[in-house]
């Protein structure tokens, strides 16, 4: 996988935010999805416009790690480990945020309990909770596999 | 309307697996794939209940996006 595709297959599950908000037209979001259920992405530079705030911390690791912002290894651990420390430790804009919204910012990996798989869904649980989320990134995943969910997604398997 | 925002559910169709979810004085439609009852608070994204949400945790997250939007209008 390449690292554009890896970053957007976990940023997209908050794009639908930001089209709530308004920081992105219905068109924008569209194109975005198509791309994500394609197994595509946009560009480096289309990246890194939209989901601006996140190459804030990328930079971050980049110089601790002293790699490129779109080296493989730097994008990963922004996905599996700094990510949910920089909000557990209420950095930037996490400082505000109310619990439930910081539980659905962070990355989780949970266990398939259900599938329905008419309408892609899966029931997950983790940490004592339960979450339904798309499955559309994790077609083969089966009950008892352990995904990664972030908002509505399931993101992929966990090995 | 933000997808983060808690929603109360007012009403269950089992049948349906569908619930009627109250914003203030907005309601959507959503569909359920775990029980839900009427009074539980639950997120809703893409017209799909995705989670539910304790009771002091829900009336604080509707008391910051509040806020936030007092502060856009102004």
């Amino acid at each position: 996988m390449t690292p554009e595709r890896y970053f957007f297959i976990y940023a997209f599950p908050c794009a639908y935010l930001k089209l709530e908000r308004g920081d992105l037209t219905k068109k924008e979001y569209e194109l975005l999805e198509k791309k994500f259920l394609n197994k595509d992405s946009p560009d480096r530079r289309e990246l890194e416009r939209v989901f601006s705030p996140a190459f804030v911390w990328i930079k971050r690791i980049s110089e601790r790690l002293n790699k490129d912002i779109w080296d493989f290894n730097v994008i990963y651990e922004y996905w599996n480990k700094e990510h949910n420390e920089i909000i557990n430790n209420g950095e930037g804009k996490y400082s505000e945020y109310p619990e439930v919204l910081k539980d659905l910012c962070r990355i989780h990996e949970a266990e398939i309990v259900r599938k329905q798989e008419d309408k892609n869904i899966l029931l997950v649980k983790y940490n004592r909770k339960q979450r339904a989320v798309f499955s559309h990134l994790v077609p083969n995943a089966k009950i008892g596999d352990k995904v990664k969910i972030h908002y509505a997604y399931a993101v992929e398997e966990v090995e | 309307m933000c997808y983060a925002i808690p929603g109360k559910v007012i009403e269950v169709d089992s049948e349906k697996n569908e619930a009627i979810v109250e914003y203030g004085k907005e309601k959507r439609t959503a569909q359920c794939f775990f029980e839900v009852k009427e009074g539980d608070y639950v997120i809703v994204s893409q017209k799909i209940i995705i989670k539910k949400v304790p009771e002091d945790e829900a009336k604080e997250a509707i008391k910051f996006f509040m806020k936030n939007l007092d502060e856009e209008v102004k």
